[in-house]
């Protein structure tokens, strides 16, 4: 029997009545190959400013994704249409088997951006957002593109203090040791260069296995490359830095990002969730109770609140020194 | 190879999939199950590779997220690990196979999706074949609540707490568990329509020789034809439970093609049981036990 393109066709979205929203998957060219997206959309009418997602690095991807799905939903029910994607060597994209580039991030969503402000999502305006790893590619592209909306969840102020959390996560942790040298007392100066030792354990093809994830050495340096401080200078649009911690404060990393947008100019809106399970995010979610008989979502009310404040956020008034060229809020709905 | 990305309904939820098709006609489908937590793709992309490998050799699969998980919809806020998602399985399952024309469909699983095969395997008609990459094999037996309800929690949170003291319990645990009900129940049926393989790897030979031993024990009571379609193969290489190493995602993914490859190149229909074979020749025959699990 033939393949039934039709049936496979008709299956590519949803509509959720109860929501309020629709879904639907897409196969866009985002970065130098082919990949898959889901574009969440308000069943009524849309507000011009859309928003792209921009997932993390490595297997935080995986562990964060479900973060971005929640989010999306619930921008898409606030009226904003919503682009989540896999960059190459993620997910369903074209490329397998393969070790992620920085430049594979960054470019993927500056392509992601463009598709939602043209023909594609209609966008009239587009904002970024980004968890951990995520927050530095859509900060770094607010930047470059001149974008009005900025949405930081537990973002790091640079690549060097991303590295050194991420080595500390249980999965990353000993394969990390060997190939990063990031502790604080070693982490350089803001504006120097690595203090990561680039050069060890990598093969002739110029990646390491790091528990199942191939690793290359210039996607460290790349990160490492990273700093707000630096890359993220220009902006002027409203941003939203969101962080989750067992105390209900700002964690210290995610206030110095909050520190520097205002530093800049930039009207930033400061969000601080409690959430008991905060120091696992980018972990495994699933957390065994009693005999293991049952498994628990660690994260179902701390990505909730995340997606709530960055709806509520996306709701709020423009600032007075909103970007040149920005149309307000209130005039966004349609 | 051809994509496509679908959302297929189940109950008023969506639950999100990806099926591959391969350039010429399917010569079957592989049914990809991930443990709890997973997205379709899974870690490292091994099931979205998978798919590519299957594709080169004619064969079709699709990967799906189980409910509130990833891309699907719905709530995964707690999950009770003895209620496999079989019916969303099966409901994938038969959607990709009216997709994409294939006839027969191998299941393949890690941990929670391992048992989810052995599941598939034993009520689907349609299937022939199953793979179960490091199956849960055994449960706290009833001897093992007696002791945890008697030393209550806080001595069963001292006994957790040192390594010393879990090394001189482990023995009598062991001795207190059981085969898991999910095999007890599903994998003598499975292995009466078809052929079973159980993954494994080195580190497992090293901490799960009991759980190992307990299913050949209850494979050895088999009859002959059922025992004879059980296979245990112990991966070279070391990590398999998380996909570890590029070393043994390779390994897998050679094993897991090559052993699809020939379950769905068998002579159809495979099963020795007259009214299992009969009710599979059925077109659009149903399962055995349509209420699924």
């Amino acid at each position: 029997m033939p393949l039934d393109e039709a049936l496979l066709d008709l299956h590519r979205g949803f509509r959720d009545e109860r929501a309020g929203i629709s879904e639907e998957f897409l196969q866009p060219r985002l970065g130098s190959a082919g990949t898959v997206a889901v574009l969440s959309r308000p069943l009524g009418p849309a507000r011009t400013t859309g928003f792209v997602i921009c997932h993390s690095f490595g297997l935080e991807q995986v562990k964060l994704h479900r973060l971005e799905v929640v989010a999306a939903r619930e921008l898409a029910a606030a009226g904003f249409p919503t682009l989540r994607f896999f960059v190459q060597g993620y997910g369903d994209s074209e490329r397998r088997g393969v070790a992620p580039e920085v430049s594979w991030h960054l470019d993927a969503t500056a392509d992601a951006v463009s598709w939602m402000g043209g023909g594609g999502g209609g966008a009239d305006r587009v904002g970024v957002l980004g968890v951990r790893f995520g927050a530095l590619v859509a900060a770094v592209t607010a930047d470059r593109l001149g974008l009005g909306m900025l949405g930081l969840w537990q973002p790091f102020v640079s690549g060097l203090a991303f590295l050194s959390d991420f080595r500390q996560t249980a999965l990353f942790e000993t394969m990390l040791d060997e190939a990063v040298d990031a502790r604080p007392a070693q982490t350089p100066a803001h504006g120097s260069r690595p203090g990561v030792r680039f050069a060890e354990g990598f093969g002739d093809e110029g990646w390491k296995d790091l528990n199942g994830f191939r690793l290359s050495r210039r996607a460290l340096e790349d990160i490492a490359a990273i700093d707000m401080r630096e890359d993220l200078r220009a902006f002027r649009g409203r941003a939203l830095v969101t962080g989750l911690s067992r105390s209900g404060s700002l964690p210290v990393a995610v206030a110095e990002v909050a520190s520097h947008l205002r530093s800049i100019g930039t009207a930033c809106t400061e969000v601080a969730i409690r959430d008991d399970s905060a120091h696992m995010l980018g972990q495994h979610q699933f957390k065994k109770l009693g005999d293991g008989e049952v498994e628990r979502d660690i994260f179902h009310h701390g990505f909730r609140a995340v997606a709530a404040a960055t709806a509520q956020w996306a709701l709020g008034p423009d600032p007075p020194n909103e970007s040149e060229g920005a149309a307000p809020e209130a005039a966004d709905a349609s | 190879m051809r994509e496509f990305p679908v959302f297929v309904p189940f109950e008023g939820e969506h639950l999100a999939a990806v099926v591959t098709a391969p350039p010429a006609e399917a010569r079957g489908l592989v049914l990809l199950s991930t443990g709890l937590g997973a997205p379709r793709s899974h870690r490292h992309q091994v099931w979205a590779l998978a798919a590519e490998r299957l594709a080169a050799r004619g064969m079709a699969s699709v990967r799906f997220e189980y409910p509130g998980v990833h891309d699907s919809t719905g709530s995964a806020e707690r999950v009770t690990v003895a209620d496999l998602p079989t019916r969303e399985a099966m409901e994938v399952a038969r959607f990709a196979l009216a997709a994409t024309g294939a006839g027969r469909v191998v299941a393949v699983g890690n941990c929670w999706g391992a048992q989810l095969a052995v599941t598939v395997a034993a009520l689907m008609d349609q299937c022939v074949g199953a793979v179960c990459v490091l199956p849960e094999t055994v449960e706290p037996g009833s001897l093992d609540a007696v002791v945890r309800r008697a030393a209550g929690r806080r001595l069963i949170g001292i006994l957790r707490s040192s390594a010393s003291l879990r090394r001189l319990v482990r023995p009598v645990r062991r001795l207190t568990q059981d085969t898991s009900r999910a095999l007890r129940g599903d994998l003598p049926q499975a292995l009466g329509r078809c052929e079973v393989l159980f993954l494994y790897d080195s580190d497992h030979l090293e901490i799960g020789p009991h759980a190992i031993g307990k299913v050949r024990a209850m494979v050895d009571h088999l009859p002959t034809t059922q025992r004879e379609r059980f296979e245990l193969r112990i991966l070279p290489g070391r990590g398999l439970a998380r996909f570890g190493s590029v070393e043994v995602q390779e390994c897998l993914l050679q094993t897991l093609v090559s052993w699809c490859e020939h379950r769905l190149q068998a002579p159809w229909p495979i099963v020795e049981d007259p009214l299992v074979a009969a009710s599979a020749l059925l077109p659009g025959s149903g399962e055995t036990h349509p209420e699924g699990r």
